[in-house]
């Protein structure tokens, strides 16, 4: 069968399988940064943005998304800047082996946009399908604080921090 | 995996698709994809009610609450009422998953799937609701869940929505026990409601998930509790009472036995948070 969506603004017809899952086509059409990890819906490496909402990818069937928008990562970085979240997360150290990260940014932007200025609380609760075995969460709670408030304009970011911090 | 997918845009359509034989009925898709890519289910054609605009609604009545078939378990949480009027079911479907699976998830599939281990279901089940089938029956959902999976939902018929009476409770909670705090399926989970007269209890439902195999609500238990005051004696006697009245069994979540002793233990959280009438 055929559908056509847009991801990141791009529109794609594609054909495909009906059992085909959104992760799967995504990836084939060479957004790799969706991951298809646990495949169980436990980790949320796969997670992307449906019509600005967090899915994932991986439960949902690409039959399903016809004539919707898809956001992965890649839709957050303008003309090869980091988005605000992305930054902060470098920043506050918050990616070691970066394979959660992608799923991270789309469910932290998705937060940010209907929340913008959610206490710790809400952004634990907010990121809880999102598996990290690598950072124990603290320092990527802090660096979506800190874009929340780089984002309210609260907090301006130090130009050279990214550079000397790492 | 060689099947059909349809998302006709209206109820008639969506009817006459579910004609044919190996039909599935799918909204969200949270379960019944899992079931697809493990090979328990094998549809010839599965049918998404996603597009169809007159399954996608919310009715706040006075006296109830109507969900269409295709409100997903955010939209439900984002709709202002529900958190004042319904607060035990919020905060079931607060549990569910993470806001990935909320986002496509939705309460009707949660009925339809009839998983023992429902958060939704379990909430439904506590404020006696009903659902309204597509050939125009309104069941009770305790006559519409028959089994792990199984419900009476006639073939080639959908469920066009749920409807949830609203009472005032002057005492909810919910709480369920998994191995971690998100994205789990529950070892066991409880809900009571009660209603307070006079310093005593008046009206008392009470249920348990996962512990048997539909949610159980213990009716046994709420005759007892109703003229009663809370205190030490009385949740001492009424956990020995649940003790007595789930049926879990083993399995890899949790042992039986595990699962009897921490549904018993669940009724102390009353006098933890100082439940009083």
């Amino acid at each position: 069968m055929r559908v056509e969506f847009k991801v990141n603004g791009k529109r794609h017809s594609v054909e495909i399988e009906a059992g085909e899952l959104l992760v799967e086509t995504l990836r084939r059409l060479g957004y790799k940064s969706v991951k298809h990890a646990c495949d169980t819906a436990s980790c949320g490496a796969c997670s992307v943005q449906l019509d600005g909402l967090p899915v994932l990818s991986c439960r949902t069937f690409t039959a399903a998304v016809d004539g919707h928008e898809i956001t992965t990562v890649e839709g957050f970085s303008k003309e090869g800047a980091l988005s605000v979240v992305q930054s902060a997360l470098l920043e506050e150290g918050a990616v070691q082996c970066g394979f959660c990260i992608p799923g991270l940014v789309v469910t932290a932007e998705a937060l940010l946009n209907e929340n913008p200025e959610p206490t710790e609380e809400e952004i634990k609760t907010y990121l809880n399908g999102n598996l990290c075995r690598c950072t124990g969460y603290e320092s990527q709670t802090r660096a979506i604080k800190k874009a929340a408030e780089i984002r309210r304009g609260t907090l301006h970011r130090n130009a050279n921090a990214q550079g000397d911090g790492i | 995996m060689s099947f059909t997918f349809v998302a006709p845009d209206t109820e008639k359509e969506l009817k006459a698709q579910l004609s044919e034989a190996g039909s599935f009925l799918m909204t969200g898709g949270t379960d019944l994809l899992v079931k697809v890519r493990i090979g328990k289910i094998k549809p010839q054609k599965i049918v998404s009610t996603l597009k169809v605009p007159t399954l996608h609604f919310l009715e706040n009545k006075v006296d109830e609450l109507v969900v269409g078939a295709t409100i997903s378990y955010s939209e439900l949480l984002d709709f202002k009422p529900l958190k004042k009027d319904l607060p035990i079911l919020y905060d079931a479907i607060f549990t569910v998953g993470s806001p990935q699976i909320r986002n496509r998830g939705t309460l009707t599939g949660n009925v339809v799937n009839a998983s023992p281990a429902g958060d939704g279901l379990l909430a439904l089940y506590l404020l006696n609701a009903t659902v309204e089938v597509s050939d125009g029956s309104v069941i009770p959902i305790e006559k519409f869940v028959i089994g792990p999976g199984k419900t009476i939902l006639p073939e080639r018929e959908y469920v066009r929505a749920i409807h949830i009476p609203k009472y005032n409770w002057n005492v909810h909670y919910f709480e369920k026990v998994g191995q971690r705090n998100s994205m789990t399926i529950s070892v066991a989970s409880v809900g009571w409601l009660i209603r307070c007269r006079n310093g005593a209890i008046e009206k008392f439902r009470i249920a348990y998930g996962s512990v048997a195999p539909t949610v159980l609500r213990l009716k046994e238990i709420e005759r007892f509790a109703e003229g009663k005051t809370i205190d030490e004696n009385f949740v001492h006697t009424v956990s020995e009472m649940v003790k007595k009245s789930v049926k879990p069994i083993d399995d890899v979540r949790g042992s039986a036995k595990y699962r009897k002793t921490l549904c018993a233990n669940l009724v102390y959280r009353m006098i933890e948070r100082r439940t009083k009438c």
